[in-house]
């Protein structure tokens, strides 16, 4: 079932109620004629709920074809995005969260050059602002060469003739034994699902919605 | 050559943002004809606003394009609201350089575009009491204002009845109420805060004071709690001067507003007063003058005290407003450590509950200004502030394990955060200061400022209460799985809330503009923006912009354009 936030119906029930609430309608504030202003002036409009409504409920992007990994590698790619999420390789998810880590990857060189291609100026008001780490660890992470190093250890392990039940045992092995490559990799992958259609509903998330009233503590009469 | 206008207006606003959009809809309903000039491009809300978009629909789902960042925002990328939905609400930093003495970088975060920044702020309105007003006959720093809060009072009044700012009513002289809507609701996470901190501390923890409307408010429906304002609204429920301050001034007829206009600096005549001001078509470069009887200049505090320092001439050698030596100096902007932060264990739940909720929640100034609460380490005071709500799936990444039993896990065991700063109030110090860099110029060849910013003595004393405070609230609310304690004050200009340069007072030497941000040098050109503010407080300064933009409007159309004819 899909819970109502994603579905056209719940968007419109959603919607109906936060305009009933609102004491306004779509006739008048057409009436406002919002043509008359100067562009970049705007009047408050409901025309946004079509805007909202087409993209909750649009087709998801279309996936770009090639890949920044090569097809076995990012075969294998799909094979651990897989196995952490508890999907089959061949689940819709699987293939949009192992294509962006695919992106991610394949744009992670550019991003390296551009970190240690800032001014001083500018390197010297990231560091800060987030620390010296976090601007050394920009300049210099290199997912691309791991995740190389991490699907050729995985093929060494022979991983792709292993059992499901075996497959997941080797990730945990390596897990246990603070593998980075595991580690990184596992971290996109939950970036990628929980940011996905299906991770959002998954978790039941409660926001990007229309309410008539602040959410907040049902519990308190202070609130009320 | 230059092109001119041949048409004289009564007011030339530079600057289309919180400041300017009240000082156009004041003039033109009280019948002045107003041109407005702004740098930046209009933002049509069908083609910019990314309200409701989904982070799947997102190239980078929502982490953004970190090379472009890089390359062309890798000031602007700094700000926690510019991110892959909103970078274009931003400067391209690379056309908008500015430059800082090298071991005191100063982050100078811009918006411009038809609205400013205020398409893009937090909303947080809070009014200046006369512990900001006349913070230095309290303690003896520096100088007061010309101007008392009963001077803003009506203004705030009138400002907060028709933008719509919600909030609570709590009582303390430091902290002044004003014509709320209903506030909103507090989280559960902040009722468990406010019952102990009450108890332990003796303070308040109410909903935070927002310009977004909880009910609907002169033809603008209220908020339905998504959570998006700086992707732009297009039910217009905060505050934003293109959906509410300039559409009236554009009703009365008497409104022209030309965006992508860069304005250079302003036209003296010999007689020291502004005729108009010189601007840079955004796009071709091409050079266009346009005359005025008055120029007010809301640009934004630093933007205008660029233009000011920029407005050279024989009799102006330094800039307009220069005379008193204080132009560009006493630059502030607030300083916060942030943050403490961890687990509230009494509200680990597997059920989700709604969020959307666009503010969180204020401890006010107590610190120096109650007096059961003095620190007589620093002068002035504090705010605490902060927002608790449940993980979304962050806590995801400490957990073992892979496959459905994980997902479950991180589905099922839902924890609570927690999250305090402090936000402290700078000194105004005269040797914070910008000054036009005799080097750089910007996309457009104007000189570019040069920011010689740092904290003081009073500042780091004043974090080290702050921490010490942040430590006793996490330690009274004992929260689990804490963050360390900050230790490093926030990058100077980091708040967006820069101020003063061009400091308002009655006595010309030591100050910029008058009462009336009327600058003492030209008195047909005003400054309206925070480039005016004396002292900062420790709150959020856009409501008080807009106060004092308003009062300035009045004062212009009532005194000023009548007296001149």
């Amino acid at each position: 079932m899909i819970p109502d936030e994603f579905t056209r119906r719940g968007w419109i029930r959603r919607l109906g109620g936060a305009a009933a609430l609102n004491r306004i309608s779509a006739t008048g504030l057409a009436a406002a004629s919002p043509e008359k202003l100067p562009p970049g002036l705007y009047e408050p409009s409901l025309q946004h709920l079509a805007h909202s409504l087409k993209t909750a409920s649009a087709p998801s992007p279309e996936l770009p074809s090639s890949h920044h990994f090569g097809a076995e590698n990012f075969s294998l790619l799909k094979t651990l995005v897989a196995l952490i999420l508890g999907e089959e390789a061949a689940t819709p998810v699987v293939l949009e969260v192992a294509t962006w880590i695919d992106l991610m990857v394949g744009h992670s060189e550019e991003v390296r050059i551009a970190a240690r291609g800032l001014s001083p100026a500018h390197r010297r008001l990231a560091v800060d602002y987030y620390g010296e780490d976090t601007v050394r660890e920009l300049e210099s992470e290199d997912p691309e060469t791991m995740c190389r190093d991490g699907l050729a250890g995985l093929k060494r392990a022979a991983f792709d003739a292993l059992q499901g039940t075996e497959q997941v045992a080797h990730l945990t092995s390596l897990e246990n034994a603070n593998d980075p490559f595991i580690a990184w990799i596992k971290r996109r992958t939950l970036d990628g699902f929980y940011t996905s259609r299906q991770g959002l509903q998954e978790l039941d998330y409660k926001g990007n919605a229309f309410y008539a009233q602040s959410p907040g503590c049902e519990h308190d009469s202070g609130n009320k | 050559m230059v092109k001119k206008d041949p048409k004289t207006y009564d007011v030339i606003v530079v600057g289309s943002g919180a400041s300017g959009g009240w000082v156009a809809k004041i003039l033109c309903e009280k019948g002045a004809h107003v041109l407005m000039l702004e740098a930046g491009p209009p933002r049509i809300p069908e083609r910019d606003f990314t309200e409701h978009l989904w982070p799947y629909r997102l190239r980078f789902r929502g982490f953004g394009d970190t090379k472009t960042f890089l390359e062309k925002q890798p000031v602007q990328r700094l700000c926690d609201a510019c991110d892959e939905y909103t970078h274009h609400f931003f400067v391209d930093d690379t056309e908008h350089p500015y430059t800082s003495d090298p071991d005191k970088p100063f982050m100078w975060i811009r918006g411009r575009q038809v609205g400013g920044k205020s398409l893009l702020w937090g909303r947080v309105s809070y009014r200046y009491s006369n512990f900001e007003f006349q913070a230095a006959a309290r303690d003896g720093y520096g100088e007061n204002w010309p101007i008392t809060y009963r001077d803003m009072e009506p203004y705030y009044d009138m400002i907060e009845s028709y933008i719509g700012v919600s909030g609570s009513r709590e009582g303390l002289p430091q902290f002044p109420d004003g014509k709320f809507l209903p506030p909103m609701r507090l989280s559960c996470g902040e009722v468990y805060a406010r019952d102990i901190i009450a108890r332990q501390f003796g303070w308040r923890l109410t909903p935070d004071r927002s310009a977004n409307l909880t009910t609907p408010l002169n033809g603008r429906p209220a908020c339905h709690y998504c959570e998006q304002c700086h992707r732009g609204c297009f039910t217009a429920s905060y505050f934003n001067s293109p959906a509410v301050t300039l559409p009236d001034a554009a009703r009365t007829g008497r409104f022209t507003l030309v965006s992508d206009a860069v304005v250079s600096h302003l036209v003296m005549d010999d007689r020291g007063k502004a005729s108009g001001v010189v601007f840079l078509d955004r796009n071709t470069h091409a050079e266009r003058q346009a005359r005025s009887r008055v120029v007010v200049l809301a640009a934004s505090a630093l933007e205008s005290t660029r233009i000011l320092m920029n407005s050279r001439s024989r009799r102006f050698p330094d800039g307009v407003g220069a005379s008193s030596g204080t132009l560009g100096h006493y630059l502030m902007d607030h300083f916060t450590l942030e943050s403490a932060s961890g687990i509230i264990p009494s509200l680990k739940s597997s059920r989700r509950q709604p969020v959307g909720r666009p503010m969180g929640f204020i401890i006010p100034k107590y610190t120096n200004a109650d007096p059961r609460f003095p620190d007589k380490r620093f002068l002035r005071g504090y705010y605490l502030a902060g927002d608790s709500r449940q993980q979304l799936y962050e806590h995801a990444f400490a957990m073992r394990g892979f496959g459905r039993e994980l997902r479950e896990k991180i589905r099922q065991e839902i924890p609570y955060m927690f999250t305090i700063y402090a936000q402290g109030e700078p000194l105004p110090r005269y040797d914070n200061y910008v000054a036009l860099d005799p080097d750089v110029k910007d996309a457009w060849g104007i000189p570019v400022l040069r920011f010689h910013a740092s904290y003081g003595e009073n500042e780091f004393a004043m974090a080290k209460g702050m921490r010490e405070k942040l430590g006793e609230i996490v330690d009274a609310l004992k929260l689990e799985n804490r963050s360390p304690l900050p230790e490093r004050l926030s990058v100077f200009g980091k708040n967006i809330h820069e101020a003063g340069t061009a400091r308002m007072g009655s006595d010309p030497k030591k100050s910029v503009v008058n009462r009336f941000n009327q600058v003492h040098d030209a008195p047909n050109v005003f400054v309206t923006d925070g480039a005016c503010f004396v002292t900062q407080g420790c709150y959020e300064p856009t409501l008080t912009i807009m106060a004092l933009s308003a009062r300035a409007a009045d004062y212009i159309a009532s005194e000023y354009l009548r007296q001149h004819g």
